[in-house]
Formats: C-alpha cells, structure tokens, sequence
C-alpha cells in the first residue's frame, strides 16, 4: 500500500517536474544543457561586483557587468575578475531596455555559461537566461541553484532522454518556464529540495566527462 | 481478512482521492489564467506609435508579414501600430526617434551569438516610464520564411516572431505562466495575440471601445413614428455618434458617451414601400417602412347596358398598386368571377392589368351570359390591401336593338320623328 501510495506520488511528481522539450524562442532559441557545455566557451561561478551602462554615438546602451570568479567549471581565465557587456541599460534618465534581457544585479551569485570570451554579443550567455543559474543559500545555509527566474533546479536529464520526451510530445508545454531543455525545475519557487551548487556543477562535469 | 482488505481498499481510495485533488489544485494553480500578462516597466505616452518598414527582400514578403503582424495588435485593443511604408529608418540609430526595423547579421555590432533570433530595443525614459523609440532587428544568419501552420525546427516564422517583438515594442514582457499567449518565451503554435495579451495590451493603455445596439432593426407604418434604440458601450469613457443619410429619417441625440438611447424618427410615407439604414455606434441599424395603405379606386366602365359579352374593365390606376383584384357578381350576388392581376410585365404567374396614362384595363378571357352585373376592384401595393371600389352595375345584353334615324330632309342629320329599332342598321 504504502509502496504504491509512493509510486503514485513520484508519477504526480515526475509530471510536475517535467522537463521542457525543445523548441525556439520568439527572439531566443531554446537549447539543452549539452549543447550549452559544448558550445560555451567559458562556465563559472562568481559573484558580481559592479555594474556600469555605457552609451556610444547612436545612443545604444550598454551594461558592463563585473564578475568575481569563484570556480571555474569549463574553460580558462587568468584574471580573477571577468566584465561580460549586456546590452541595454540606463545612462542619465534614459534606459534601452532589451526584450527579456535580464542583466545580473550587484551582489548576485550565479553559474554562468559564457558563449565567447572574443566577442561582444547581444547577451554574453548561452540561450541568454538558459545560461543564466542563480545560487542562493537556503534556510540551513546549503547553497542551491535556481533558474534566473528563480526555480529551483532539480536535475538535469540526458539529451538522449529530451531527444525522446521531445519525439512523443511535438508541443510546448503549459509549465515551460523559459529554462534549457533538460533541466527539470520544482514547481514551487524557492523550494529548498533543488539542487545544491556543488550537485549542479558536478553533473555538469561529469557531462564533460562523458564527452558530451 | 475480508474486513481490513476492504477497510484498506477504502483507505487507498481516498489516498488517491486526496492525491488527485491536490493535483488538481496544484494544476490549477499553475495554469490560472487570470491576469497573467507581464508588463515591462514602460509604456508609449499614447496607444499607438509609427515604424517605418522596408525590409527588402522576398517580393515584399518580409514587408507584408510585418504590417500583418503590426495589425494584429489592433484587434480588438486601442493600440494602433501606424506605418509608414517604404521607408527606410536604421533601427541601429536611436537618435531620431524613429522606430525601424530590418535583418542584420549582428544586432547593430553586437555578435547574434548561437541562439538570438530577433531583438527588440526600446528607448525609454526612466523617471516617466514613457517610450520615446523601440526598435526590432531580426537576425540575418537564421533561416526565415512565413507560414501559420505549426511551428518548424528548421525555419523560423517571421511574422509570429514579429508579432512577439511588437508585443515587447508597446510594453508587454514575457508570460510563461501556461496561459495562451503569444509573449510566452518560446515560440509555438499560437500566431496572434491572445485573451490574456488583449488584456495586458487594456493594462497598459485601456480596453478598446466596443458597442452593441439591441433591436438591430425598426419597422414603421406607413404613418411613421419613432422607436427607441439601446446603445450598450464597454466603458462609460466610450464616445459613439449616430448618424443616417435618409431625408425620412432623424435620430437623437446624434452622439453619447457609455450606454444611452437614440430615438429613430420616421416620417410619414406617401409613396410607395422604403427601406435603409442608419447608423449608431458604429453598428447598422435596418429601417423599412410600408406604403399606405392603398385607396378605393374609381370605376369607369362597364356601366349600363353593354353588348360585349367579355367586356373590358377600365377604372383609374392607383399609384402604389402592385396587384388588383376583380371581382364580378350577378344580380342575385353570386360570384362570377375573381381574380388578381399583376401590374408588372414578368409576373407569368398572374394575369396582367394593363395600366397606362392613369388607367387600368383588364378583358376577361371568358363570354358572360346575357344578364345583370356588378363589379369592384381593391388594390394591393405589396403590404395592405385596400377597400374594395364602389360597385359598378352593368347588364350584357347581346341583341339589343338600336335606334336609327332617318335623315327625311337629306341634311345629314336624322329627323327625331321617323325612328326605327333594329339589331343593324337598316
């Protein structure tokens, strides 16, 4: 009874936890966390320091956003510090804002998916707020990682388990939140039961590992 | 045995009960639809702005995709996206405050990256929150094409991402919270703005005016009149105006604001039957009105004795008359004949009155006996029937004899004292 009772709840939890198939942005593309490890050229943890919104010529706003680097998941950095430029940003009384630019604040402490170290991009992170995971500690002081919109992560799933759920399900689903495909997230925001930061960056190490 | 397997069959069962019920609770939760648009912090000082569009390429498709996507949002809100075709405005240049928009294969320098499709950019002022200039780039390095079936993984739809980046444009920030929407962030099958972006659209600039009027339609008698309609307004800020073109009709009052009334008036009708309409509130309302009812017409022949066993029937036209009636009696008032007859040239279901120079003629196809009669006609003009006519008596006497004079003296005259009856002339 009590067996089945648990199987029950884990198809209710597994429907709540479903992970998000693939699909496109209006103005992003979505992606998979695989694709992510293999494209982005630098991943880290840090922390932000400082932010300052320059505006050029054309009144184009952008935002430099200082890191700190705490751990570096893929890639090489010399400095301990990184500036990644977001577009948009406020100069005087006058903002650029950007369609779902979502540029990290001062004190923020994040996993980062950098797409190029070289270039200047419209947003400096993979899949823009895909690339995007928040770290905040819970109420016993254990770091968890969140989604930029502030969902707690619970895995990751395999591009070959997406690559299936996306050939049975061909459309996009009511609970998708705007996260890389793969990544499951809890329903309830803030939920304590995501993963911790140091789960999260294992399997993404691993992933490398497995050379995906 | 039996009694605790039960008593745990009952206890699975309303585990699941409370589990399904959770579910629901939860999924409902999740996927309310109440108000769930996001709005971005800013919005254009009034509901409509300009893009100047010229996106070259594809005989115009881009061009056409991105008007059509620039109608959409002024379906059923107050936001108005205005045009200015033909020109070319760079989106890169936010110093004149125009709104451009175009393909590019960086966003105005800044590298696409690896999964940017479109950006929009809006200029704002922060300590108003108003717009001063938004801008659209779509990227150049993607496949694009126009279609508003599914969404495909090998092209993308350019005029449902257009309409999402025209969402950002008036103020309207992603919505992923399940409901219908086409701000969600990522792209499906949803084309145009839904419910809940209406919605955000009414957030940020107010609901758009709409209007119904009950009845939809008025008939009037011939005499005229006047009828109330009801005005129904979404908002009572809603100004309508009423308005007609037909001399026979007034309205009052010719414009409100909110729900009212408007008093049709119509004027008497001497002609023949009229229709048309006005209109209130942007809605048509249907007016017909009937021609009076037809009157008695005068007879003129046959009258008295009549040789002619099928007599033709005259009597004065009615102007309004689409049909007569012709009805014969004898003298002990038995019926003769009845029937109508069309005045109209390809009606070959009736017999035709032939009218012509004020009157009206109809021969019967059939010999009377030798006898005493009375006739009548009533007029129908496509609404009433009038009153039958005055009768008119006349008797058919077929050997009748006439009287002949002879002209005794020559002089051309006959002399009134040498007569003589005969059926011909002697």
């Amino acid at each position: 009874m009590y067996h089945k009772t648990l199987s029950l709840i884990s198809i209710l939890v597994y429907l709540f936890l479903i992970p998000i198939p693939y699909g496109h942005a209006a103005s992003v593309r979505q992606v998979t966390m695989d694709e992510m490890l293999q494209q982005c050229q630098f991943v880290f943890e840090g922390k932000v320091l400082a932010l300052e919104a320059k505006e050029n010529s054309q009144k184009r706003i952008h935002t430099y956003v200082t890191f700190k680097i705490q751990d570096i998941i893929k890639g090489e950095y010399s400095s301990e510090t990184i500036i990644l430029s977001f577009l948009g940003g406020t100069v005087g009384d006058v903002t650029m804002g950007v369609s779902d630019m979502k540029v990290p604040q001062v004190g923020e402490h994040g996993i980062y998916f950098v797409e190029s170290l070289e270039k200047s991009q419209v947003h400096p992170l993979y899949g823009w707020s895909q690339g995007h995971f928040l770290v905040q500690s819970d109420n016993t002081g254990i770091d968890r990682v969140m989604t930029s919109n502030k969902q707690a992560v619970t895995g990751v799933m395999k591009d070959m388990s997406v690559q299936q759920m996306n050939s049975s399900q061909k459309t996009v689903p009511l609970l998708n939140k705007g996260v890389a495909s793969g990544v499951t997230v809890a329903l309830k925001d803030n939920d304590n039961k995501g993963l911790t930061a140091e789960e999260f960056k294992k399997i993404l190490r691993d992933k490398m590992g497995m050379g995906q | 045995m039996s009694k605790y397997s039960n008593f745990d069959l009952i206890k699975k069962l309303k585990n699941v009960s409370i589990l399904c019920s959770l579910l629901l609770l939860v999924a409902f939760s999740c996927v309310s639809t109440a108000n769930a648009y996001q709005l971005k912090n800013y919005k254009w000082p009034q509901p409509s702005t300009t893009f100047y569009v010229d996106i070259p390429g594809e005989n115009g498709l881009w061009n056409d995709a991105f008007e059509g996507a620039m109608y959409e949002w002024g379906v059923n809100t107050v936001f108005q996206y205005y045009i200015v075709s033909g020109t070319y405005e760079d989106p890169c240049d936010a110093t004149e405050g125009k709104n451009g928009v175009k393909f590019s294969s960086t966003d105005c320098g800044d590298a696409w990256g690896s999964t940017t499709l479109a950006v929009c950019h809006t200029w704002y002022i922060a300590s108003t929150s108003t717009i001063t200039q938004t801008d659209i780039v779509f990227n150049s390095n993607e496949p694009w094409n126009v279609y508003s079936t599914s969404w495909s993984y090998n092209v993308n739809d350019f005029h449902r991402v257009a309409v999402h980046e025209l969402g950002h444009a008036l103020g309207l920030g992603h919505e992923d919270s399940g409901v219908s929407t086409i701000m969600g962030t990522y792209a499906g099958d949803i084309t145009i703005p839904q419910q809940d972006d209406i919605d955000g659209v009414a957030a940020l600039y107010g609901s758009a005016c709409t209007y119904s009027i009950s009845p939809t339609s008025g008939s009037f008698t011939s005499s005229g009149g006047s009828s109330s309609v009801s005005v129904t307004a979404s908002s009572s800020t809603c100004a309508w105006t009423a308005s007609e073109s037909l001399s026979w009709v007034s309205l009052s009052p010719t414009s409100g604001t909110g729900s009212g009334t408007v008093t049709v008036s119509v004027s008497a009708n001497t002609g023949s039957a009229r229709s048309g309409s006005v209109t209130i509130a942007g809605k048509t309302y249907s007016i017909s009105q009937a021609a009076p009812i037809p009157g008695k017409v005068t007879l003129i022949s046959p009258l008295g004795t009549i040789k002619n066993t099928i007599p033709t029937f005259t009597w004065n036209e009615e102007s309004s008359a689409t049909f007569y009636y012709l009805y014969i009696w004898d003298e002990n008032h038995n019926e003769v004949h009845k029937d109508w007859y069309t005045i109209a040239d390809d009606n070959l279901n009736y017999d035709k009155a032939n009218c012509s120079n004020g009157y009206c003629t109809v021969t019967l196809d059939f010999e009377l006996e030798e006898g005493s009669y009375e006739w009548f006609i009533k007029v129908y003009n496509g609404y009433y029937q009038g009153d039958y006519s005055d009768g008119m008596s006349f008797t058919v006497q077929s050997n009748i004899q006439n009287i002949y004079y002879d002209d005794y003296d020559g002089d051309g005259y006959g002399n009134p004292n040498k007569s003589m009856s005969a059926s011909s002339q002697p």
